[in-house]
């Protein structure tokens, strides 16, 4: 997840990530593709040396064989002659090699090259994209992002602009798409593999998702994005990645809630339509999807973080009118309403609360919370709704234990994911 | 039967059924490849592996010269 984050690490994690991406994207091809051929070590040389002259030989057959049949064709005056005199070659010299094991498993091995066509080749390209990405690194380094979300002057349009293109991020996107769909031929390889094993099925498809789910937390989903773009840009707005893209997703999922009765795509025309009003005759706007979603005032969206040594009241709207809870988050410990509850990780690795942020406009609540494993973040849960933040504070101040998703450790897109199962357990 | 990818791979690269230029072309080609034909190929070097390729050889190398008698008499037949 990518919002709450500082532009410094913003810049890190994206770095780190691109490092991480690039090592797990040339392990794959290396798996595939490379072979050193100086380094296969048959322990039986000489004998190796024999088969593959014999190989050369067969292939020399084949070669006569053919000759042989064209002059056959020229002897026979007719058709039928021709049939009979080739088909019993055939039969005789296919016999007499398959009365050998080896010239048997070279027959087949023959047919089966015969009959895969060749086709798309699904790692092409990745070596590309490595360097690709080796070489678009540097200018992440020292790159700053705007935290203004919604720019309004020329000179902060240009300054963002070329601040995200500094950075390299408007570039990365196609190929972190690229990446993403060399990774979906990658994984439907490895689906094949698994043979209708239904474990192994759901673990290669929980790895694609993982990837898709990150892609689309880091550049928005598509068609959420598209609608918006289509909308806007005929009012000369445009929508750039924001930080806080994942936060603009959750809030609209809270308007879809709200409205049951629209359609996505009205839904969305509605609010480009209403912004693109606020915003007037103004034109050559940027802007992140928050800054549409949260309005003109999203820089004064009250956003509270829950982290500190006092407690803060939070109050949130539920059936029985508005609720106070008073939460502090502290290390390894969230208390609610006196009630504490401190981080259990299943291996005994110390575990610490990094961000807890709690969002309110209106009546929509969000609560926003990491935690980190020796520094690195290990889990980010979202409680994108009231319902879900009241039913989360609710369960600790009553002192039940919530469950909470697993987190992953040194993971990212799935590619090398270590589960790590994360307790909040009453202190 | 199912195929160990890792596995198809080490025999790919090592099996004296294919010269080292063979050897490039199937790595390239399991790409391409579908399931049922992946186990074909895994359960071909597989078999390849598990023959006696000391007595084996001079069996081929038997067929073959067999194979080229055939065809250059052929014609009289």
């Amino acid at each position: 997840m990518v919002y709450i984050e500082s532009p410094d690490q913003f810049r890190n994690t994206t770095k780190q990530k691109l490092d991480e991406l690039k090592t797990a994207i040339e392990a794959v091809a290396n798996e595939s593709k490379t072979i050193d051929l100086a380094k296969v070590a048959l322990s039986d040389a000489p004998m190796k040396a024999k088969a593959d002259a014999l190989t050369v030989r067969a292939a020399q057959l084949k070669i006569d064989f053919a000759a042989k049949i064209a002059e056959i064709k020229a002897y026979f005056p007719s058709d039928a002659g021709v049939l009979a005199a080739t088909t019993e070659l055939s039969a005789r010299v296919e016999k007499i090699l398959k009365d050998s094991e080896i010239g048997k498993l070279k027959i087949e091995l023959d047919q089966l090259a015969a009959e895969v066509t060749p086709g798309a080749v699904p790692v092409a390209g990745v070596k590309k994209l490595g360097d690709l990405v080796e070489a678009e690194k540097a200018a992440v380094v020292g790159a700053v992002v705007p935290l203004v979300e919604d720019m309004q002057t020329p000179q902060e349009v240009d300054a963002g602009k070329s601040a995200f293109q500094k950075m390299g991020l408007l570039k990365y996107q196609p190929m972190f798409k690229m990446a993403l769909s060399l990774y979906s031929t990658w994984m439907s390889f490895n689906r094949l593999m698994c043979m209708g094993d239904q474990a192994c099925v759901q673990g290669v498809d929980g790895k694609l998702k993982g990837f898709q789910d990150q892609y689309n937390s880091f550049f928005g989903l598509p068609e959420f994005r598209d609608g918006f773009n289509a909308i806007l840009e005929k009012k000369g707005i445009s929508v750039r990645p924001g930080r806080d893209d994942a936060v603009a997703f959750a809030r609209l999922k809270e308007l879809k809630r709200q409205n049951p009765g629209k359609s996505s795509d009205d839904l969305i025309a509605e609010i480009a339509q209403e912004y693109a009003g606020i915003k007037g005759n103004k034109t050559n706007h940027v802007i992140t999807l928050s800054g549409i979603l949260f309005g003109r005032d999203s820089t004064e969206f009250p956003q509270k973080t829950l982290i500190g040594d006092a407690a803060s009241s939070v109050k949130i709207k539920d059936a029985a009118g508005e609720q106070t809870y008073n939460v502090k988050v502290k290390g390894d410990t969230i208390m609610v309403d006196g009630k504490s509850f401190k981080l259990q990780s299943e291996d005994g690795s110390p575990l610490e609360f990094e961000q807890a942020e709690f969002w309110k406009k209106g009546d929509i609540a969000s609560l926003f919370l990491t935690v980190t494993k020796e520094g690195k973040r290990v889990l980010s849960l979202t409680l994108d709704s009231s319902d879900r933040v009241t039913a989360f504070l609710k369960g600790l101040k009553s002192g039940a234990s919530p469950d909470l998703p697993p987190g992953v450790s040194s993971a990212w897109f799935g590619f090398k994911s270590v589960p790590i199962v994360i307790k909040l357990v009453s202190a | 039967m199912s195929v160990d990818l890792t596995h198809l791979i080490g025999l790919v690269k090592t099996s004296k059924l294919l010269t080292d230029d063979q050897r490039k072309e199937w790595l390239q080609k399991m790409e391409t490849m579908t399931e049922q034909q992946l186990i074909r190929l895994q359960d071909i070097l597989g078999r390849g592996e598990r023959i006696d390729w000391a007595t084996e050889l001079p069996k081929y190398e038997a067929a073959l010269q067999q194979t080229e008698a055939v065809i250059q008499q052929s014609i009289s037949v």
